[in-house]
């Protein structure tokens, strides 16, 4: 498997998923997507590992899944938020922010 | 998250597996499909796309692994795939599975037996007080005088109780017939030492051991099912025991025993100090209970002033001096002692095949593993990881292991009463030992250790040798692995070595046993045990002697019947009636220094049935009545160790006490094997049976020789003897031979059950060493061609796979007979005139496995020479 720089931070994933799916369900290629396109492709996904992370994360009761019908009536599986999701996500995101303003720190004085 | 989503979600998981399995498909298709869409749209072709999609995705099948592993249940899962994948790789390779499943399961079935038996008999609890319980010195010497004598003057015992031995018929309410009952008279506080209450009714009260007591008798809970159904009111009624009416006060537990399981019963032994037995000959066995804050120390001490007390109060004889040679045997080892030795040997000799079957297993699924290093190495490629590979071996050696647990539990149920009839354990000890739940859980236990183990050298060399994958078809067999595979059969004919000398040394001791001479002819002789009441049944009934005379008339007068005859004491089997003789005139042999002799009745023909011949002067005769003159015959080594330098005849003997009148020796009897077969055998003087002073009243065994068969010649007699008197119980019957084999049976047990494994041993280690070489030619196949292209003879290579796999075998070898000797140790007390080091045991075992490693490895070999280069090469 190909391993470029734009991979997604490990550890990061569950955070960045939780954010997309924050917004509106998705099923797993929308997730990629939505994290290339927004990162403005700074960002990728392993796409495979992706359903590792949906299926942990299922199981972690942060999210959810249905079968659902997409724009041009395919089934998808789609991925949704759940209340302990979004707790969970708040926590992530608060502890990112304090990573990324001490990296942030450290590399603007030196 | 809550633990209950999480195990709804898991075992959702586990249960709708077939369903999320497709769904998690589907949703990997549809991913795929989108992005080929996506990649389409950028302008990829469709194929490109497609390929491109894919690639980016990765590996389907570790991202399915992975996903199933985030539910949780992955290790469920995949051990029920994994279980079905080694069932379909067994199945694959039926010989190889056949091979392990057996050998394994007869090393597990095995140990798994003689397990339930060990317990059974030396880790179960006995049932009765486990600890501080002790047996006086040899037991069965003790005197009523010097038992009351002991324990009045202990300390540091609680209880300290008599016993003896006696076999009577037993007669409940009106039933006619009677059947022998094996009991125990006891003194009262026999129950209070044993730290035992009776389930039913009470134990003995003080002073039932008196005189003047009334008779009662404690019954075993299985005489009491067999005799009275059961019934609560048992208390009370009356049974007759030779001859004399008993009151029955109580019932033991279930599963009690004492001393040994054959005993059913339990009487007040009456001490009378004004009954000439009281301090006649000593017959009972001493069992104390010690105080609780007792220790060793004080034991000791004890011992020490019981035995001074001893030596001030009675004077003995040099044989049965009880000032010296004073021990305590804690109780188990004087009932399970002799038990204990042999089972620990068969146990070990168990464990060695256990070990070498395992070894066996080893070496065969370390070689499967191997040869499948193609199917693992596209595995891998596949994307599954190491650990999943280890597990996937891991569950092959467990399922193996499992099914091998299966037969070897099969093995254990099949085979139990056949090893336990089989095994050396006397006195009904076979009844107590069962194959239980532990047992079936120790073969389980045994398996999934067995299993594991097994796993572990093929696991190790795939976690640590990752590149010999890779490697493979240049080296052809990673090096490690071949030092592995060595050492493993090194082991394993190692062990097969000790065993099979450990067999070989039985073997020859019991050639030398069987070659003793009993000095008696057994040929076609029946033996038969009766049991008299002591009662007067009647005024008109026979008195002993002429019943005895009437039974050998009527037998005699019998088709088919040669000669018969009764004695007290059978050869080989009975021991008991020993005691000091006094010799006329010979004051250096007084005292404290009168030999011990056995003391043998018999009847005039009694000798001549058993074909034991008067050496000198005269046998016993039809004249020598009770009435008569006293006469005696005495055995060779008796004449010769007494009478060195003249003639035993006329000289004049006694035994028991001082007032005993003389007999005068009438005759020299010829030397015989008396209590066992390899034992010594102590001086014997014979009497006539009319002229036994006390005692015949007991019981007696009749011999009987002839032409007929010993099961009708059985039947005749036992209606002749009830026919003659009703009182007279049959209590054993069989045939001299069986005495015989009885009597040769340990060693021969031993020697089967060790010839048994030690035969398995070989085949095992032949088996592996067969698979590992014919192996190694498997993989050297186009070496060997190349080499037979390049002009070497078959012969050559044959000799060069001989030789590379017979190393191992010779090392092995080698390292068996050294440690064969270093074992000896353990095997010396089962040896009869053998050496443990014995060279010829040694270099026939070697001998053995070597020519079995020989013939294992030439099979393979010689496939090896016949191949034709240019096929060797192809198949490469």
């Amino acid at each position: 498997m190909s391993s470029t720089s734009s991979d997604v931070i490990r550890g990061t994933l569950d955070m960045l998923i939780l954010k997309v799916l924050a917004n509106e369900a998705e099923h797993g290629w929308g997730i990629c997507e939505r994290i290339q396109l927004v990162s403005r492709d700074a960002l990728r996904v392993q796409q495979g590992s992706l359903y590792a992370s949906l299926h942990r994360m299922t199981r972690e009761g942060w999210i959810r899944s249905y079968w659902g019908v997409t724009a041009n009536n395919r089934q998808a599986r789609y991925y949704e938020i759940t209340r302990a999701g979004r707790q969970q996500l708040k926590v992530e995101s608060e502890e990112w922010s304090r990573l990324a303003a001490g990296v942030a720190l450290i590399m603007s004085t030196t | 998250m809550s633990r209950f989503t999480d195990w709804t979600f898991r075992m959702r998981a586990l249960l709708g597996r077939r369903s999320l399995e497709s769904q998690v498909d589907q949703e990997f298709a549809f991913h795929v499909q989108m992005e080929a869409e996506k990649l389409q749209r950028e302008g990829l072709s469709v194929d490109a796309a497609e390929a491109e999609a894919h690639r980016r995705f990765g590996s389907e099948t570790r991202e399915r692994e992975r996903a199933r592993d985030a539910w949780g249940v992955g290790l469920g899962y995949a051990l029920i795939a994994d279980a079905r994948h080694a069932l379909r790789q067994m199945r694959r390779r039926p010989g190889f599975s056949v091979l392990a499943v057996l050998t394994l399961g007869l090393g597990i079935g095995a140990t798994t037996a003689l397990f339930a038996v060990v317990y059974g008999l030396l880790v179960r609890p006995l049932p009765f007080r486990n600890e501080g319980l002790s047996v006086f010195w040899s037991a069965h010497n003790w005197r009523g005088s010097e038992y009351d004598y002991v324990r009045e003057g202990s300390i540091a015992f609680d209880h300290i109780a008599a016993y003896s031995s006696l076999a009577e018929p037993l007669r409940t309410g009106s039933s006619e017939a009677s059947r022998l009952l094996e009991y125990v008279p006891a003194t009262a506080n026999l129950f209070d030492a044993l730290g035992v209450k009776p389930v039913l009714g009470r134990g003995f009260a003080p002073g039932e051991d008196r005189p003047g007591a009334e008779r009662v008798v404690v019954i075993s809970h299985g005489l009491w099912q067999e005799e009275f159904g059961g019934a609560e009111d048992v208390i009370g009624r009356r049974v007759t025991i030779g001859g004399q009416p008993y009151t029955v006060i109580g019932v033991m537990p279930r599963g009690f025993y004492f001393p040994t399981p054959e005993f059913r019963a339990w009487r007040p032994l009456i001490l009378d100090p004004n009954d000439p037995v009281y301090a006649g000959s000593g017959w009972l066995a001493l069992i104390g209970a010690h105080k609780e804050n007792v220790g060793q120390a004080e034991l000791t001490q004890e011992l020490a002033r019981i035995t001074r007390l001893l030596g001030e109060r009675f004077t003995y004889t040099a044989a049965w001096d009880k000032t010296k040679n004073a021990s305590m045997t804690p109780v188990r080892e004087y009932l399970l002692g002799n038990v204990r030795d042999p089972l620990l040997l068969l146990m070990g000799a168990v464990a060695l095949l256990l070990v070498i079957a395992c070894a066996n297993a080893a070496a065969l699924i370390l070689a499967r593993t191997t040869d499948r290093t193609t199917e693992l190495a596209v595995r891998l490629a596949l994307g599954a990881s190491h650990p999943r590979i280890a597990r996937q071996i891991v569950t092959e050696s467990i399922v193996m292991a499992t099914i091998s647990a299966i037969v070897g539990a099969t093995v254990a149920a099949v085979g139990f009463r056949t090893l336990v009839a089989s095994l050396p354990l006397q006195r009904g000890f076979g009844g107590a030992v069962s194959l239980g739940w532990q047992a079936f859980a120790t073969a389980f236990v045994l398996a999934l250790a067995v299993g594991l183990g097994v796993a572990a050298a093929p696991v190790r060399q795939l976690m640590r040798g990752r590149l010999d994958i890779r490697e493979r078809s240049e080296e052809g067999l990673g090096r490690g692995t071949r030092r592995m595979h060595s050492g493993l059969i090194a082991a394993q004919v190692m062990l097969a070595v000790m065993l099979v000398s450990g067999a070989s040394l039985l073997i020859r001791s019991v050639e030398r046993i069987r070659s003793i001479e009993t000095g008696f002819d057994a040929t076609g002789v029946v033996t038969i045990d009766l049991v008299r009441e002591a009662g007067v049944v009647s005024a008109d009934a026979p008195s002993p002697n002429q019943f005895y005379q009437a039974v050998l008339e009527r037998v005699e007068a019998l088709p088919g019947v040669t000669r018969a005859g009764f004695t007290n004491r059978l050869p080989v089997r009975d021991g008991g009636w020993q005691g000091s003789v006094n010799i006329e005139g010979r004051a250096d042999l007084g005292g404290a220094q009168r030999p011990s002799t056995l003391y043998r009745a018999a009847t005039p023909d009694y000798l001549a049935t058993l074909g034991i011949q008067v050496r000198a002067g005269r046998g016993i005769e039809a004249t020598d009545r009770a009435d008569g003159a006293l006469v005696a015959l005495v055995s060779e080594s008796f004449a010769r160790k007494i009478w060195p330098n003249e003639s035993a005849i006329g000289k004049r003997v006694s035994f028991g006490g001082a007032q005993v009148p003389w007999r005068t020796v009438v005759g020299v009897v010829e030397e015989t094997r008396m209590i066992s077969m390899m034992g010594e055998t102590p001086l014997t003087l014979w009497i006539p049976l009319s002229q036994m002073p006390w005692g015949t009243s007991a019981g007696a065994v009749l011999v009987v020789k002839g032409t007929a068969d010993p099961a009708s010649t059985i039947t005749t007699v036992r209606s002749i003897v009830a026919d003659l008197d009703r009182g007279v119980a049959i209590a054993r019957t069989g045939t001299m031979k069986s005495v015989v084999n009885v009597a040769l049976s340990e060693p021969l047990q031993l020697r089967f059950f060790l010839g048994l494994f030690g035969a398995l041993a070989l085949l095992l280690g032949a088996v592996g060493v067969y698979g590992v070489v014919s192996y190694a030619v498997t993989r050297r196949r186009a070496e060997f061609g190349i080499r037979m292209a390049l002009g070497a003879a078959p012969g050559r290579v044959l000799g060069l796979v001989v030789s590379g796999g017979m190393m191992p075998v010779v090392i092995g070898a080698f390292a068996g007979v050294l440690s064969s000797i270093a074992m000896s140790r353990l095997v010396r007390g089962f040896l009869y005139e053998v050496s443990p080091t014995d060279s010829v045991s040694l270099v026939a075992a070697s001998g053995i496995v070597l020519l079995a490693g020989v013939v294992a490895a030439l099979v393979p070999a010689w496939r090896a020479g016949s191949v034709s280069p240019v096929e060797a090469l192809r198949s490469e």
